[in-house]
C-alpha cells in the first residue's frame, strides 16, 4: 500500500488551511471505495474517518491527519475505503493544485508538501492547462 | 502486490465527442487527463451525497447515474438519469451551494473526476469548455422547464408516455424485428418517482400500454413496439 496515513504538524495546518479549501460534510461519506483511486487528499482538522476494509471498519482516523494525497498522485487504488462522518471538517487535497505546487520548487508549500507526502510523483507531472 | 490502474486517457474514452472538454485540441485534453482521476464504480455506490459540498466535476464515461432528491418524508425522487458524456455535480459547483440531490450508480459505471481548481481555471482558459457547459445547463433547464409543466398539465398517462418517449431517444436500440429494446432497467418505484405518481398507477398504465400494442416486455426489458401511438398517447406539444 503506497499511501500512509501521516500525523501533520499544528503549525502547517495553518499555512494548509490558507491554500486549500476547508469543507463540512453534512452526511457520513464514503469519500474513497476500496480499489478506488482517491478523488483528493485530505486533512482531516474535526471528526471522525473510519478506515474501511472488506465492509467493516478496522482503524478510526482523527485529527490532525493526512491521508489519500500518494495514493491519488499515483494513480494507485487504495486498499481501503475511507467513510468521512457527518460534521467532519477537512481540508481537501485537490490533485490539480498538489500538482502545481510540486511543480515549483519556489513555492512556499513545496517542502511541506514533500515532507507530508513523500510518495508524490516528481515534479514533472505537474501540468497546467 | 501493489494494485495499479488503468486510467483510460480523454482521447481514448468512449464517450469521445459528447462530453464538455472533447472539443479541446490534443494538447489542452492531454493536460485534462493528466488532470482527473477515474474510478470504475459499481452499481448501488454513491457519488455525491445530497446535503454535502462539492469539490469537483465528475464527467460519466459509461454507464447510468441516478441523480434523486430525499424529501423531508423519507421519499426518493429521481430528477434526472445520466449517462455517457454527461457531467454530474456542475450546478452545485457553480452555483456554491451543497449538493441539492444524490447521485447513485445505476448500472456499472466509469466516471472520472475533476477537482474545482482546475474547472475554474479551465473555464477562464479555453472559451470551449465552458460554452459547452453553457449549452449543458441549457438543456438541463430546458428539460427541468418541460418536466414542470408536464407535471401540471398532463395526465399521469401523458407523463408516462413522454416519459418512454425520452427513453427511446437516449437508450433505445432498433432490434432486427423492427422493436425498439430500451437500454436502461428502471423498476417501477423509480418509474413512479420519475413520473410523479405511484407504484399501483405505474403498473396500471405500463398494463394498459401493453394492451394497446405500444410496448411489451421480457423479463426486466421493455420493448417499445409501436412509437407512433406512444407520440399520440404523449400528446406533445409542436
Amino acid at each position: 500500500m503506497k499511501d500512509t496515513i501521516n500525523i501533520v504538524r499544528p503549525e502547517d495546518l495553518n499555512l494548509l488551511t490558507k491554500e486549500f479549501e476547508v469543507l463540512t460534510f453534512g452526511n457520513d461519506t464514503d469519500l474513497v471505495y476500496e480499489d478506488h483511486v482517491p478523488l483528493a487528499g485530505i486533512v482531516l482538522l474535526e471528526g471522525v474517518v473510519e478506515i474501511v476494509q472488506d465492509g467493516e471498519v478496522h482503524l478510526i482516523v482523527k485529527p490532525p491527519q493526512i491521508l489519500g494525497v500518494a495514493n491519488m498522485l499515483n494513480e494507485i487504488p487504495s486498499d481501503f475505503g475511507c467513510r468521512i462522518k457527518a460534521k467532519s471538517k477537512v481540508i481537501l487535497l485537490g490533485k490539480s493544485k498538489i500538482l502545481d505546487i510540486l511543480g515549483d520548487k519556489r513555492s512556499h508549500l513545496f517542502k511541506l508538501l514533500k515532507q507530508m507526502v513523500p510518495n508524490a510523483l516528481p515534479a514533472t507531472a505537474a501540468a497546467k492547462i | 502486490m501493489q494494485k495499479t490502474t488503468k486510467s483510460t486517457s480523454c482521447e481514448q474514452c468512449p464517450s469521445r465527442g459528447t462530453g464538455i472538454f472533447c472539443d479541446l485540441e490534443t494538447g489542452p485534453l492531454a493536460i485534462v487527463s493528466a488532470n482527473k482521476v477515474t474510478n470504475s464504480y459499481k452499481k448501488g455506490q454513491t457519488i455525491f451525497f445530497q446535503g454535502n459540498p462539492p469539490f469537483g466535476l465528475y464527467c460519466i464515461s459509461q454507464g447510468k447515474i441516478k441523480v434523486s432528491k430525499v424529501g423531508s418524508d423519507g421519499k426518493e425522487s429521481i430528477v434526472r438519469i445520466a449517462g455517457p458524456g454527461d457531467v454530474l455535480g456542475h450546478r452545485s459547483l457553480f452555483s456554491k451551494e451543497n449538493y441539492s440531490a444524490t447521485a447513485t450508480v445505476m448500472e456499472d459505471a466509469s466516471i472520472c473526476f475533476l477537482d474545482k481548481n482546475y474547472i475554474y481555471d479551465a473555464l477562464k482558459k479555453e472559451p470551449t469548455i465552458a460554452l459547452n457547459l453553457i449549452e449543458k445547463l441549457s438543456r438541463d433547464m430546458g428539460a427541468a422547464e418541460t418536466r414542470n409543466a408536464s407535471m401540471s398539465q398532463k395526465s399521469a398517462r401523458e407523463r408516462l408516455a413522454e416519459l418512454f418517449l425520452t427513453f427511446r431517444k437516449n437508450y433505445g436500440i432498433e432490434e432486427k424485428d423492427g422493436r425498439i429494446r430500451l437500454d436502461i432497467k428502471l423498476n417501477r418505484d423509480e418509474i413512479a418517482s420519475i413520473v410523479g405518481t405511484a407504484h399501483e398507477t405505474i403498473i396500471r398504465l405500463v398494463s394498459e400500454f401493453k394492451d394497446e400494442g405500444i410496448l411489451e416486455q421480457e423479463g426486466k426489458v421493455i420493448f417499445i413496439l409501436d412509437e407512433d401511438k406512444l407520440l399520440e398517447f404523449a400528446n406533445l406539444d409542436y
